[in-house]
């Protein structure tokens, strides 16, 4: 009973929150409405790299290579090979699942230090790559996705209400898809790896295969979230690659709280508030943004849900 | 110049990254010490 009404008040405040999102559409002003559009997207990568880092405890440092994966498995067909959106859409997330496969089955031969170490290399790697065949992803300076191809089953994604309702579809997916596995016993396990890894294995569960699939899907969500970016936005870069964008959703989640499903969110928005805000005030916007991330690290370190559902709200998931 | 610096450096990081992942104990390491 007790879990029961837990469950449903968890699923009340997440469709909520969709809600919320979905009827600020009408009434924000057109900036703050792209932003948003934008942020909603991040967040997807964010999340994704939540089920990684915030569940299971694997902290990667190279989840810019799934996020180039899938936007660079979306904007290449689109680009070389002419396919639609719909299709290529599939391309990013197919790609961004066989990167995770092939990244994890390597990457989790290791532990520890060794993993951060080894996915850092590999996104690096990737980065590399991407510059490397600079005839095809056009390198740092990237290339813009013809306004044309942004059509998906007829919808003109160049819009900016479609492009906040595609942004919006696909965060509410990712919000159910994380709140469904983390509520289910995959989840369980995942979280049990996080605390004991040993005593898990004692239990009798398979940690590697769960590993596995924490990489897999997380990356799988990462770059669904790169292959839409691509989309909604028009533009491919190997900037997206870079280092810089494995270290962004590692903030994100930190600030918003590890192991929550709205802590991505929350942290993605705050991030990006923060810094389009001390920019307007002075060019040292940097100093800002990371004083303020000192003092949340001190007084704050579960993050802001986190501290929310250590203060007050104990049934957050 | 047989590679390109960009190539060279892919190789090397994919190298190295091997390394730590099929030998974790170093290249001259030996298992059990």
């Amino acid at each position: 009973m007790f879990l029961g009404s837990n469950l449903r008040k968890s699923w009340t405040l997440h469709i909520g929150v969709i809600i919320l999102l979905f009827a600020l559409q009408f009434i924000l002003p057109a900036y703050h409405h792209g932003n948003l559009a934008r942020i909603m997207v991040l967040a997807c990568y964010a999340m994704g790299y939540n089920i990684l880092f915030g569940y299971t405890g694997l902290l990667s440092l190279g989840h810019a290579l799934f996020f180039a994966a899938g936007m660079y498995g979306m904007s290449l067909t689109v680009q070389h090979l002419g396919w639609s959106a719909g299709p290529a859409l599939l391309a990013g997330l197919v790609a961004g699942f066989a990167v995770a496969l092939a990244i994890g089955l390597l990457a989790l031969r290791t532990a520890g230090v060794a993993f951060m170490i080894v996915t850092l290399m590999f996104a690096q790697a990737g980065y590399l790559a991407a510059l490397y065949f600079g005839e095809y992803t056009r390198g740092d300076e990237g290339f813009v996705i013809q306004q044309s191809f942004r059509q998906l089953a007829g919808v003109n994604l160049a819009d900016p209400t479609n492009r906040y309702f595609a942004a919006l579809a696909l965060f509410a997916i990712c919000v159910v898809v994380s709140l469904r596995v983390v509520q289910a016993g995959f989840g369980r396990v995942l979280v049990a790896i996080r605390e004991n890894e040993e005593r898990t294995r004692m239990l009798g569960y398979d940690i590697h295969r769960h590993k596995l699939a924490a990489v897999v899907l997380s990356g799988t969500m990462s770059a669904a979230a790169g292959a839409a970016y691509g989309l909604l936005f028009g533009y491919a870069g190997a900037t997206f690659a870079s280092v810089q964008y494995s270290i962004f959703p590692l903030l994100w989640v930190l600030l918003g709280g590890a192991g929550t499903i709205l802590g991505p969110f929350v942290g993605t928005l705050f991030m990006f508030y923060l810094i389009d805000l001390s920019s307007e005030l002075t060019t040292a916007y940097m100093l800002i943004a990371g004083f303020a991330l000192v003092m949340l690290t001190l007084f704050a370190p579960q993050g802001l849900v986190g501290e929310l559902r250590r203060r007050a709200l104990r049934w957050l998931p | 110049v047989f590679f390109t610096p960009t190539l060279a450096k892919i190789i090397a990081t994919l190298g190295v990254a091997f390394v730590l992942i099929f030998r974790p104990q170093g290249l001259f390491g030996r298992k059990g010490l």
